[in-house]
């Protein structure tokens, strides 16, 4: 009885052991998400002292930062140009992906390699070497600022990665399925909408989710591309802060609005994306 | 495969990318052989690039942000993931709460780091002042060593769950009899780790190492949004000085011929290291 109970207190210890550990864990994961909320509902004046403190004291809890946020900027039409471009571009970026990832995995074609190759490098390249011809042509021909460029951009600019993603999961489609319907009389565009796209769903809906992530996060493009009319939400939030003073409620602020989308979503459908991270290894 | 459905499924949505980035591309190298009042003037602007202290120093600086970056996510996710693996408790909490700092925007993440890393109400100083290992606020992100070190610390602890979340299930795919087998022969925990969990997790390293690699070497964004580059040009990343050239200071000529370089490099890069195995993947993947 003795020996027994020494054994359950062991694992009883290791247990309470092991909750400390993983409290330690998400404290250390899910701090600065906690810092970045806690900052922005703080007054200005009461972030600027040198006694830092986990929380605000009781008077100096103020919602203004989110207050200038929504009506010294247009923060809501920000926030919806930004889902809006990027919900159409990665629909537009998925479908021709898993088009192409469908062809080069399942048909011989002459250039094949080339296209493969092409679709690797441009993998690789940095995006920023496009911005300064791109930015000078959609000058002359007055695209920029619009948002069907931008879809156009984000669109097509999600290829390349998302090709390279999908193609192992066309490698593994059996080939027996494409030639059923083929006999059938299927052809391949109606293959691609009626077969293998409902067949894989749940891997594109996560390769969907992982680009619209990506997409809405990206600085670069919005913040060339788009200053008005078009603006989207990751350029703004750098403006909350104002030229001449350092009003971190404010940036705080910003910026607990411009992730508070992709935090819904990834605790929404946290099992889709963790499938699409984790589908694409090397074989 | 017909011709009609050849075009519409992989020649037209290849032509949208060729006509969207790389004739841009090709406009950028005409670009970049002329002056600002747009007479041919060769290769003048490549020559004052390739002489250019600066641009050196910000390719450096990517570089060497690179592979500090991409050594430390994989060494530090590969242990993590290991670790959160022998966890009894809560092992799913830990694992969903991973993807939430890996998903958020680097643009918010530059402007926390503006906020933690602030000298005297910053959270950074304030918890190293409490633990003892300075005894006076430090200077950030206005001295260059330190604004080095911010930012590269500061990219790992937000996307080092990435890595973490790739290895851990990598390694929950590990059949247990493996190290059943080899702790009744006597091998240690350590060995199991050399010998067992490493080189079966082999695929996922190399992974996880090839896409972090890409995503450092385009870094933009939280250099943006946390030092612009500063101080001085520290922190200044290859995008960083081709956007401040091209898009802040007018230096139009001189950042496009910065770009065709940048792109020049790094496609060599690719073309040596990233495209032949997946070319070759590719292969056998059809047989």
């Amino acid at each position: 009885m003795a020996i027994n109970r020494k054994a359950y207190t062991m694992v009883q210890l290791r247990k309470a052991g092991q909750a400390l550990l993983v409290l330690a864990l998400l404290i250390m994961i899910l701090f600065p998400i906690f810092w970045l909320g806690r900052i922005s509902l703080t007054a200005e004046k009461a972030i600027l002292s040198e006694h830092v403190t986990l929380l605000p004291a009781k008077g100096d809890v103020s919602l203004e930062a989110y207050r200038i946020a929504f009506t010294e900027h247009d923060t809501l039409k920000y926030l919806f140009n930004s889902l809006f471009i990027v919900l159409c571009a990665t629909t537009v970026s998925l479908f021709f992906s898993i088009s192409i990832a469908y062809v080069i995995t399942k048909y011989e074609f002459k250039g094949r390699t080339a296209v493969m190759t092409g679709i690797l490098f441009s993998v690789t390249i940095p995006w920023i070497v496009y911005i300064l011809p791109l930015f000078t042509f959609a000058a002359q021909v007055n695209w920029l600022d619009k948002h069907g460029f931008m879809i156009f951009l984000y669109g097509v600019s999600g290829i390349p990665l998302f090709t390279w993603f999908a193609m192992p999961y066309m490698q593994e489609f059996p080939t027996e399925m494409i030639e059923g319907a083929k006999i059938d009389g299927a052809n391949d565009l109606v293959i691609l909408i009626r077969i293998i796209i409902p067949a894989v769903k749940n891997v594109l809906f996560a390769l969907f989710l992982i680009r619209f992530i990506w997409a809405y996060n990206d600085l670069l493009f919005s913040l060339t591309f788009t200053f008005h009319k078009a603006k989207m939400i990751m350029p703004a939030i750098l403006e909350f802060g104002g030229l001449y003073s350092v009003p971190f409620a404010r940036m705080a602020a910003g910026g607990v609005i411009a992730i508070t989308p992709i935090v819904l979503l990834v605790i929404v459908f946290q099992k889709y994306i963790e499938t699409g991270l984790t589908g694409r290894t090397f074989k | 495969m017909e011709k009609k459905y050849m075009f519409i499924l992989l020649w037209f949505p290849l032509l949208l990318f060729v006509a969207a980035f790389a004739l841009p591309l090709f406009y950028g190298v005409l670009l970049s052989l002329k002056d600002t009042s747009g007479n041919f003037v060769g290769v003048t602007n490549y020559v004052s690039v390739l002489t250019d202290q600066r641009f050196w120093g910000s390719l450096g600086f990517t570089f060497f942000f690179a592979f500090v970056v991409v050594g430390l996510m994989t060494t530090l996710g590969l242990l993590f993931g290991v670790f959160i693996n022998h966890l009894t408790v809560g092992q799913n909490l830990v694992k969903s709460s991973m993807l939430i700092p890996w998903a958020i925007s680097l643009t918010a993440w530059g402007l926390l780091g503006q906020i933690v890393f602030s000298k005297d109400y910053g959270i950074v100083n304030h918890l190293l002042m409490v633990i003892g290992l300075i005894d006076k606020p430090v200077v950030w992100l206005a001295d260059p060593g330190n604004a080095k070190f911010a930012i590269i610390a500061s990219r790992i602890y937000k996307d080092v769950w990435f890595g973490t979340l790739l290895f851990l299930v990598a390694r929950q795919g590990i059949s247990g009899e493996l190290y059943e087998e080899a702790k009744v022969s006597g091998a240690t925990g350590r060995f199991c780790l050399w010998h067992i969990t490493i080189p079966l997790l082999r695929p996922t390293i190399l992974y996880v190492g090839i896409i972090n690699m890409i995503f450092s070497l385009h870094e933009f964004d939280q250099v943006y949004a946390l030092t612009k580059g500063g101080p001085g040009f520290a922190t200044e990343t290859a995008a960083m000085g081709i956007y401040k050239h091209g898009m802040l200071f007018g230096n139009y000529e001189i950042a496009i011929a910065q770009s065709i370089l940048w792109s020049i490099f790094i496609g060599t890069l690719a073309v040596i290291i990233f495209v032949p195995g997946q070319l070759r993947s590719l292969r056998n993947g059809n047989k």
